[in-house]
């Protein structure tokens, strides 16, 4: 029965299509959110990662960066896993390293730490207090979006070797958000909504068919 | 479709949030030393239906895994510590501070309190109390027949007495600051408490290691912003409606199929 099948199998895949949609919208004021795509390939659905920036607010919190270029910064977890993250809204752990999302942020050196006192970020990374410079945040090449897999609270973790950045740089007292664009996902959710209904009425017409099949044209007179 | 419901069930529950956050915001424009909060989101944990890397039964990898998302959750409320207006008062017992650090109070139970709110009055005993009466700490004592009353941008409080030619020195305020103060406990009228985020207090004269300077006469206001929080509410009122157009399509999806057994 390929037909059945088939409209079985597509209304699967729009169930899920939906699901992406649901994530990327429910996650349309998360900072530093990259929105999922999903592509339909021969051994089933794969969901890539759309490293497209997001767009930008500005914020007079001095803490507040936002990533500018192909780059991400790198964050270490209590366990020592380093993910990579676009949610440049940092601020200070009570050990005095600076943090992204409750993960620390590292530098050229290890965690980036600051003392008590204002800080000052510079485009270049550098970070600095009473005119010292202090430490230097990491910047490293995005490895693409096919080689990131999500891990929640706004960071990617990547099986790829990491590069430092070439045009990775940071623009201070700016907030990234999601990069979803609400028109493209609402869309999407149509021609979700129209393929399953498509499906369902190949397979109700599949199904009458064979009802016909087996009623009318296999009747013994 | 019921996984996608639930995942707009929760981008619903961030925005609700959100907008709560912005009610308490704006109802504090006007409060003195207030600082506003903002609403945190982070995405929630994803499901591996089909890990990148893992190998097919035709020998081949597979080359971009298939990650579902759970939706969001709103991570924290974060506190943000820059300066507020100044408004000038004339009023010999305000004094707000220029910079980073906070007054230190006493609390009744004897534990200390931190706050950005620098309007003090006198109590009974000519001590210099919050509007709360709560004790400055360290504590400071105007004697009653003092006619004038300075705050150097030091802390040092000195007062004038009838029949004395050189003002005396009754006593110096002492900030207190952290290496986190977002992550300070806000327990209502004005006021913080320490906790394991914030690290401990380091106390000292104001205007010396990061410390403001105090300035005498001038209250600090809040450092609410209306503007943004009007665009944060119409923003996250939006949210909250594609959200619930989700519920919606993910509903006629699941009315779709009921139909599909006649």
């Amino acid at each position: 029965m390929p037909l059945l099948a088939n409209a079985a199998n597509t209304m699967r895949i729009n169930d899920r299509r939906l699901e992406t949609v649901a994530q990327n919208l429910a996650n349309v004021e998360t900072p530093g959110f990259r929105r999922m795509m999903l592509v339909e390939r021969e051994q089933g659905v794969a969901a890539h990662v759309v490293t497209r920036p997001g767009s930008l607010t500005q914020s007079d919190n001095p803490l507040d960066v936002a990533v500018s270029g192909d780059a991400f910064l790198v964050v270490v977890g209590a366990d020592g896993q380093q993910g990579l993250t676009r949610n440049g809204h940092l601020s200070r752990g009570a050990d005095g390293t600076l943090q992204s999302g409750g993960l620390t942020v590292m530098g050229e050196e290890g965690p980036v730490r600051v003392a008590r006192g204002p800080v000052e970020l510079r485009p270049d990374g550098t970070v600095w207090q009473d005119d010292n410079q202090v430490a230097k945040v990491r910047l490293v090449a995005s490895p693409g979006g096919a080689r990131l897999v999500p891990a929640g609270n706004g960071v990617y973790l990547t099986p790829d070797a990491l590069r430092p950045s070439a045009d990775g740089k940071l623009e201070i007292g700016a907030l990234e958000g999601a990069n979803v664009d609400q028109l493209r996902e609402v869309t999407t959710m149509m021609t979700c909504l129209r393929a399953f209904e498509m499906s369902q009425k190949i397979a109700l017409t599949d199904s009458e068919t064979r009802k016909k099949l087996t009623d009318e044209v296999g009747r013994s007179r | 479709m019921i996984r996608a419901m639930g995942i707009a069930a929760t981008g619903m529950g961030a925005q609700q949030n959100k907008i709560d956050n912005v009610a308490n915001n704006l109802a504090n424009v006007n409060t003195a030393g207030f600082k506003r909060s903002r609403v945190e989101f982070q995405d929630l944990m994803y499901l591996q239906n089909r890990a990148a890397g893992t190998t097919l039964e035709s020998g081949g990898q597979v080359p971009v895994g298939y990650d579902q998302g759970l939706g969001v959750r709103s991570g924290a409320t974060q506190r943000v510590f820059v300066q507020g207006s100044i408004e000038q008062t004339d009023n010999p017992l305000d004094a707000c501070i220029e910079g980073e650090g906070f007054y230190q109070v006493t609390l009744p139970n004897g534990t200390t309190a931190y706050t950005r709110d620098g309007s003090f009055k006198r109590d009974a005993t000519g001590n210099l109390v919050t509007s709360d009466g709560y004790l400055l700490n360290p504590a400071i004592t105007i004697p009653t027949n003092a006619t004038g009353v300075t705050i150097g941008g030091d802390g040092r409080v000195s007062v004038t007495i009838p029949g004395q030619t050189t003002p005396s020195e009754v006593g110096q305020i002492q900030l207190a600051s952290f290496a986190n103060p977002s992550g300070l406990t806000a327990v209502g009228r004005n006021l913080y408490t320490e906790s394991a985020a914030s690290g401990t207090a380091t106390t000292g004269t104001p205007g010396t290691e990061g410390r403001g300077a105090l300035q005498q006469g001038y209250l600090e206001g809040s450092n609410v912003k209306v503007v943004d929080e009007m665009v944060a509410m119409i923003t996250a009122q939006r949210a909250y409606e594609i959200n619930a157009k989700v519920i919606q399509g993910a509903d006629q999806m699941m009315g779709i199929l009921g139909e599909l057994k006649r």
